[in-house]
């Protein structure tokens, strides 16, 4: 059976990178204006088209397809709409941003399709090539993007350091695979879950394979104490970009672990829930101390993701259901607070005031109200603070954690997010009652597009938050057997 | 006669050649992107092994789209050496240290 319909989303996003490399090509023939908005039109078109798709994607195309390469089920549809909605409003965010720049030619938007197109893959992939070739196309687009703007240096350097480490976790990831296929014969994940050795001489190979697989997620993800690059990569990179390194690629990440650590390699999970608990509380540690010690504001917010994804990995560590629920409602509340944060940097930024250290913040309180409320909104969900949706993220792992039996971890877990509270009040604290010399002065009283679905976006942070049951019964819905 | 065992130490021994040059070698990016490239080809080698071993295609297959991503991925590496180069006249690991933290 061949048909389109399972791959309508990737098949849309293809055509609009094609699309924006054939206007980039037509350069020297068209008006300036012309490719101005021809380019940013089918890019967002193309991410329009992919969501249309991904939202009224009939049941009846459930299912396995393609010999085997790729699987629609509920989990597919809820993250390929996700990562479509995200890509789409990261790209309406951050377009003033990228012209202003003089950074917003045709391979910007070719680049960040492509990446997405990788996101897709990765979320529907039923075979281990398919796996790792979207991992490579969403890593390979991302080295680019950071260093898009070739004449700043510390982005050469932040994307020559996340070249080297993210193409080592790819060589790691890729032994673990080719041990998994040399157990299974197969490439298929699926008949990971239903035949791999758990006694035997095949164990310690299953074994390995698991190690190398799980180190490799772990890089990719960000989690300590593979994390060296994120820091780096938050600080280095220029804000749009950052905006999309933070949030897409989470999105990309809990797919791979939900589709090949807990799903394929179920049989093992005895081995890898322990390394897995060890990983987390390390991410927990070093990116709620780390950040304390920040006095740039992305850097802190680079630490912050350390820590967020050590409580993501806390819910996966658990090897149930209820944890694996409670990690994937984490990713998307993560995606949607980190999305607001950086958000702000940029709308801020649009007003003529760059905010590179923390103590740039001070005085925002009074020359942009509306603005650091939101900011007040992101910062407490994310420090956890009820009743923002930030608070029943961390909740629901909690509750896997304790349902595990695990309460020593889940009071290190507590503990760490009080820590973490410290350094996101401080953020607010400087906003709303430092003084500064330079006091900011409010200007350009306007607003546009981007403006207002990032206030919607903040607002929502609050809304989720007052009924968290909604973006919870969907995440129990996608993560059915 | 060479089994299955053999073609997977051959493997592992160019895995570990690979990663300790990764670690021990701290003066020159080239080498850097040399050591990647031995790391897929180590994994190739374990691919046909398990592939021709299981006379399980899908092996080999993967071994082409490994060869092709390698190719794509060392021409970024240089590409991003060259503008790291332009910048600083060096391709020195240890040079790479103006984000800190």
């Amino acid at each position: 059976m061949m048909s389109f319909s399972a791959v309508a989303p990737e098949v849309w996003i293809a055509i609009g990178v094609l699309g924006v490399v054939g206007f980039e090509a037509l350069r020297a023939h068209l008006p300036e204006h012309v490719l101005k908005t021809a380019i940013p039109a089918t890019a967002l078109l193309a991410l329009a088209l992919a969501l249309m798709e991904a939202l009224f994607w009939n049941g009846a195309s459930q299912g396995v397809f393609y010999d085997g390469t790729l699987v629609i089920d509920a989990f597919s549809r809820v993250f390929v709409a996700a990562a479509c909605l995200g890509s789409l409003v990261i790209l309406i965010y951050s377009i003033g941003d990228m012209e202003r720049q003089g950074l917003g030619g045709g391979e910007y938007y070719a680049l960040v399709l492509t990446a997405t197109l990788g996101v897709l893959a990765i979320i529907t992939a039923a075979s281990l090539l398919v796996l790792y070739l979207g991992l490579e196309l969403l890593s390979l687009s991302l080295y680019t993007l950071i260093s898009i703007d070739r004449e700043r240096v510390p982005a050469a350097e932040a994307a020559m350091k996340y070249f080297f480490l993210g193409a080592i976790a790819s060589g790691v990831l890729l032994y673990g695979l080719s041990l998994l296929y040399g157990l299974r014969g197969t490439l298929s994940i699926e008949s990971l879950s239903t035949g791999l050795a758990v006694t035997g001489a095949g164990a310690v190979l299953a074994f390995l394979a698991a190690v190398f697989v799980l180190v490799a997620l772990s890089f990719k993800f960000g989690a300590a104490p593979f994390h060296m690059w994120v820091p780096d990569v938050y600080e280095g990179a220029p804000t749009p970009i950052t905006l999309f390194v933070a949030t897409l690629p989470e999105l990309a990440s809990i797919a791979l672990f939900v589709r090949l650590l807990v799903s394929g390699l179920h049989p093992l999970v005895r081995d890898w829930s322990g390394m897995l608990i060890g990983i987390a509380i390390l991410s927990l540690l070093i990116g709620n101390l780390g950040a304390l010690l920040q006095s740039n504001f992305k850097r802190l917010l680079a630490y912050s993701a350390i820590g967020h994804v050590g409580f993501i990995l806390l819910g996966i560590a658990t090897g149930t259901r209820q944890g694996e629920i409670a990690a994937v409602y984490y990713t998307l509340v993560y995606v949607l607070m980190t999305g607001v944060a950086f958000g702000l940097l940029l709308a801020i930024r649009a007003r003529g005031h760059d905010i590179e250290a923390i103590d740039d913040l001070a005085g925002l309180g009074q020359s942009h109200p509306w603005w650091s409320l939101l900011m007040l909104f992101a910062m407490f969900s994310l420090a956890g603070v009820p009743p923002f949706v930030g608070f029943w993220a961390k909740m629901a792992i909690l509750r896997a954690l304790l349902g595990a039996g695990l309460p020593i971890v889940t009071v290190f877990a507590v503990l760490m997010a009080v820590i973490g509270a410290f350094y996101y009040l401080r953020v607010v604290k400087v906003m709303y009652f430092d003084r500064t010399d330079h006091p900011v002065v409010a200007r350009g009283n306007f607003w546009n597009v981007p403006d207002f679905i990032l206030s919607l976006n903040g607002v929502a942070l609050f809304v989720l938050g007052l009924v968290p049951n909604a973006l919870w019964a969907l995440c129990v819905w996608a993560v059915r057997r | 006669m060479i089994t299955l065992t053999d073609y997977l130490i051959l493997g592992a021994i160019l895995f570990a050649i690979a990663v300790m040059g990764l670690f021990i070698n701290r003066k020159n990016l080239v080498v850097l992107l040399m050591c990647v490239e031995l790391m897929l080809l180590a994994v190739n080698i374990n691919f046909v092994a398990f592939s021709r071993y299981l006379m399980n295609r899908s092996g080999q297959i993967f071994v082409f789209f490994v060869l092709t991503v390698a190719a794509a991925e060392s021409a970024i590496g240089l590409a991003l050496l060259i503008v790291v180069f332009r910048h600083r006249r060096s391709i020195n690991v240890q040079e790479l240290d103006q984000l800190k933290g």
